[in-house]
């Protein structure tokens, strides 16, 4: 066993050990969800070190070199206003969502104008439009952290998968008899889940084209769809009040969560795949065992509908958006509400954490889009500009630009 | 880069932000490195992917689980088939590596690989060495036999297995008791399977959920745990299951203690409140009614009234009062002799509801 | 609203919800209508760019009032709304005699899509309360409503500004949805 490199992700901060093995290349990750810029590095590194066979003595310092790194990408830089960068009169009707590649040098836009658009973070040109959808292209996603490709999912019932440089589409995937709403890769990049208003999700293969399983159990439509980091689970979300588990390798339920009162809004595990936070149109947010599938915690405090929720990259926190015009933060482990964002005059119906996790992203249909800061929960910015309500908003990986996706047909860019 | 290895270079669009070349690593014995044999832990039960708490540093995956290593080689994989800068001309098929087909190959390459080193660590003992018998006088044709006895590679056959958790801690259940009835070991030795070492279940266990509604229904404490909730799979299709659910409710129910109530303050027993009136009371009884329902007073003053004829104790809630007046109610309900006794003396005719024993 | 509302309102419950298209050429007063229909303020409506949806009650009903813009270049659009429509209400301006050829085209090619072939039709002659208007007979006549088969259809004399006519409209989706559910029970 030889270790060959050391790998270094910022957030959530991990090292990863690449090492030889019988002649064959591995990699094992050390997650460091809990470090903090406070922490002495040489004491962290000297703690690596005894648990960890690969990390000798004499790579503490260059250990302890590199936790220090981790620890300069949590400390907040001087605080970031963020400007409108640019407007872009992306589509001839309105935009549904938008994504980021990991290193944010691209975007993509989806709209009901039936295309989705990749365009260049930089100069805010049009880099492509992928045409063949016979209706709104609802959900879009790149293939991240590798951002060759792109898949949409459509009103027209299928999904289609491109090439992000190219635009050539490889394949669109035929199968499900009612709407798609919703879509992702797995981490590892081979499989896309789509989840449809026809109550099933399927799991696509990305090198053959093939359908690899139908995921059916539920009775209502699925709205939100998620991998968890290992990309052997998934979640579904649905209308029918219910979330459901499953085994992407078998295509097989293994739990489903009953306790909501509501059409499911959204459902995201957390990092280390301990943790499911669903939000419901019941008003409440629920946290999960991945285990046991039991609820082990109901958050309140909401007083209409939850229309999204988020962890942020370390899963220590977690942000709910509602009808109520506010935002919550709550603290992962004790289930406490730590701060109320309020502001917006309308329904917040996106909300997320940048990767970081000390700025949190609100979305809304007062036209606006806000930033505040997790640690006071105050409002540090609005971003006004918005002819209509705002539908979609994301933050890049460096947390250093804003994308906003409207009603109104423009997307904007803040940096 | 520099030998020494300080100087990390910027990665983009990968699972991990920067790398760090390690030149001059030493060989670390690798009886410490975890492969999917030596960490059974299931998946998601290694309790340290537990959220933030705890102590500051902890390393989530020092064993990584079979999948995480699955998911890392899954992309350093990706990372040598896709490098960043000659991903325009990536042609799909080099990118997107099958994830199923993968796995199975990797682990097939990891148990080889673990064989090979039982190998290098030396002959076993008591294996066959064909010096050991050069000296031995045979003909030889049979020396020729000899040969075949190197020369003979034991076939591997792969039996098909499926391996399934079995933890007693995990799934509460009870089983029938263990008959002993034991399939004894071919060397004859004596085997304390079921004595010192749990046996496997026996195939007809108890349902979890049953078995918690049964153990809640006679223990004091309940409520306090969650409950678990049993779902039955394509339900539509499988009346048998409703019914052993439905048969085994039925049971539980039947089975339920009957409910007893806990008074705050001590009451007096039922059995001395049936106790006749002295007589003079009973001659007061017979001149004079009890008081009715129609009394012009409050409800609570009622029932005082009421209890205290009785001589059952009014303290801060009326409320257990009224439990011991129904309960010696129900009492002489039962009590046959008492009935067939006031038929003829119905001398308490008129008496409020709730006071009309006979 | 967001998206998720979006999501909801295209699957509406079948039995307490309809969903109806507002369709029309631009400035046939689609949107002006709309905001009548729930009672909002009329005045300074522009363009439609997309589409605007809103909720009116009715008599125990929801109605899901889909207004989509009707400018030439997003009317190829309009069929992404087709799906699951319970009435088509389509809106004319009747003072604009230039394009009365256009929009009746229009509406062929509409009535022509299979999604929406039985789906009941209300056509709104607009902007009545002006002097140059063309009555509802006429244009009746000029969209060849009477050889319409196979579907049931109104023609209301309105005027969203005023608020007048719109009412009445409503009460006849309300009659002709009623009737049309009695005899699919029946069925």
């Amino acid at each position: 066993m030889r270790l060959k490199r050391f790998l270094l992700r910022y957030y959530p901060p991990g090292i990863i050990l690449e090492y030889e093995q019988s002649e064959q290349l591995k990699t094992k990750a050390i997650d460091l969800l809990d470090l903090r810029p406070e922490h002495d590095p040489a004491a962290v590194a000297q703690d690596l070190s005894m648990k960890e066979p690969l990390i000798t003595k004499t790579r503490i310092p260059q250990v302890q070199k590199l936790v220090s790194k981790l620890q300069e990408k949590l400390v907040a830089s001087e605080d970031h206003q963020f400007y409108l960068f640019k407007v872009l009169r992306a589509h001839i009707l309105p935009l549904t969502n938008v994504a980021f590649n990991k290193s944010g040098s691209s975007f993509i836009t989806g709209s009901y104008d039936r295309t989705c658009k990749v365009w260049d973070t930089a100069s805010g040109e049009e880099l492509l439009t992928l045409e063949g959808h016979r209706n709104v292209v609802y959900a879009i996603a790149f293939n991240n952290p590798y951002g060759d490709k792109v898949a949409t999912g459509s009103f027209d019932k299928t999904c289609k998968l491109w090439n992000a440089q190219t635009g050539q589409c490889y394949f669109t995937y035929r199968g499900h008899i009612a709407e798609i709403v919703c879509l992702a890769f797995n981490p590892q990049s081979t499989v896309i889940a789509t989840g449809s208003m026809d109550a099933t999700a399927k799991l696509w293969d990305v090198q053959s084209g093939c359908e690899l399983a139908t995921l059916a159990g539920h009775s209502g439509e699925i709205i939100s769809l998620a991998f968890n980091s290992r990309g052997d689970q998934i979640l579904t979300g649905s209308f029918d009040h219910t979330v459901c588990l499953w085994d992407v390798h078998t295509g097989t339920q293994t739990t489903t969560l009953i306790g909501h009162r509501g059409e499911i809004a959204n459902a995201q595990f957390n990092f280390d795949c301990s943790l499911i936070a669903t939000a419901s149109m019941d008003k409440s947010c629920k946290l999960w065992d991945v285990r046991t599938g039991q609820c082990v915690g109901t958050l309140r405090g909401h007083e209409d509908e939850v229309f999204d929720i988020g962890f942020n990259s370390t899963g220590q926190q977690i942000v709910s958006a509602s009808a109520d015009c506010t935002v919550r933060i709550y603290d992962a482990g004790t289930q406490r509400c730590v701060h109320v964002l309020e502001g917006h005059d309308g329904e917040v119906s996106k909300v997320c954490f940048n990767p970081r996790g000390h700025r949190v992203l609100s979305g809304s249909a007062d036209k606006t889009a806000r930033v505040w800061d997790t640690a006071t929960g105050q409002c540090l910015q609005v971003l006004e500009g918005h002819t209509d309500e705002i539908f979609s908003c994301v933050f890049n990986y460096e947390g250093d630009t804003v994308l906003t996706g409207s009603k109104d047909n423009t997307c904007r860019i803040w940096r | 880069m520099a030998a020494s290895g300080d100087e990390t270079k910027l990665v983009i669009n990968q699972h991990y932000d920067e790398s760090l070349e390690v030149n001059d690593s030493e060989e670390v014995a690798s009886v410490y490195s975890p492969s999917p044999r030596k960490s059974p832990a299931p998946l998601g039960l290694s309790s340290d992917r537990s959220v933030g708490r705890g102590e500051p540093e902890r390393i989530m995956a020092s064993e990584p689980s079979p999948s995480d290593d699955l998911s890392m080689k899954e992309f350093s994989t990706h990372r040598k088939e896709l490098g960043p800068d000659d991903k325009a001309q990536q042609s799909l098929g080099g990118t997107g590596q099958n994830s199923f087909s993968e796995e199975d190959s990797e682990e097939d390459d990891d148990s080889s690989s673990t064989e090979d080193d039982d190998d290098n660590a030396g002959a076993i003992e008591g294996a066959y060495d064909p010096a050991d018998y050069d000296h031995l006088t045979v003909s030889q044709e049979i020396k020729e036999l000899f040969q075949y006895i190197t020369r003979y590679t034991p076939q591997t056959i792969d039996l098909e297995h499926k391996l399934k958790p079995f933890n007693p801690d995990y799934i509460p259940a009870v089983g029938d008791i263990d008959a002993f009835l034991k399939v004894p070991r071919p060397d004859n030795k004596e085997s304390t399977l079921g004595l010192s070492v749990l046996d496997e279940p026996c195939a007809k266990q108890s349902d979890p959920t049953v078995l918690d509604l049964q153990l809640r229904s006679i223990s004091k404490t309940s409520g306090v745990r969650a409950m678990q909730v049993r779902s039955v799979k394509d339900a539509d299709r499988n009346p048998k299951a409703i019914d052993t659910w439905v048969e085994s409710m039925e049971e539980l129910h039947r089975s339920k203690p009957p409910q007893n109530v806990h008074y705050k303050k001590r009451m007096p027993d039922i059995d001395d409140l049936m106790q006749e009136w002295p007589p003079e009371m009973e001659g007061l009884l017979s001149q004079s009614e009890l008081p009715t329902a129609q009394l012009n007073c409050s409800l609570q003053s009622y029932v005082d009234i009421v209890c205290s004829i009785l001589d059952i104790p009014v303290h801060a809630s009326r409320i257990q009062s009224l439990h011991v007046l129904f309960s010696l109610y129900s009492a002489f309900k039962e009590l046959h002799q008492f009935q067939s006794d006031n038929v003829e003396n119905g001398n308490l005719d008129g008496q409020p509801e709730v006071l009309n024993f006979e | 609203m967001g998206l998720l509302d979006l999501l909801r309102k295209l699957k509406s419950d079948q039995n307490k919800e309809l969903r109806i298209l507002l369709l029309g050429l631009d400035n046939a007063g689609k949107t002006t209508i709309l905001k009548s229909l729930a009672s909002e303020e009329v005045t300074n409506i522009t363009p439609t760019q997309g589409f605007n949806v809103k909720s009116v009650n009715s008599s125990g009903f929801k109605l899901n009032v889909w207004d989509i813009g009707g400018q030439r270049r997003i009317r190829p659009y309009w069929r992404n709304y087709f799906e699951n429509s319970d009435v088509l209400i389509y809106v004319i301006d009747s003072t604009d005699r230039k394009r009365m050829e256009e929009t009746g085209l229009e509406l062929e090619e509409l009535l022509a899509d299979e999604k929406l072939s039985g789906v009941p039709l209300l056509v709104f002659a607009n902007k009545q309360d002006l002097l140059q208007a063309a009555p509802a007979s006429e244009i009746a006549e000029g969209l060849n409503l009477q050889t319409l088969r196979g579907r049931t259809w109104q023609i209301q004399a309105c005027s969203a500004l005023k608020g007048e006519g719109v009412q009445d409209g409503l009460e006849w989706v309300m009659k002709t949805v009623a009737s049309k559910s009695k005899s699919k029970k029946k069925k």
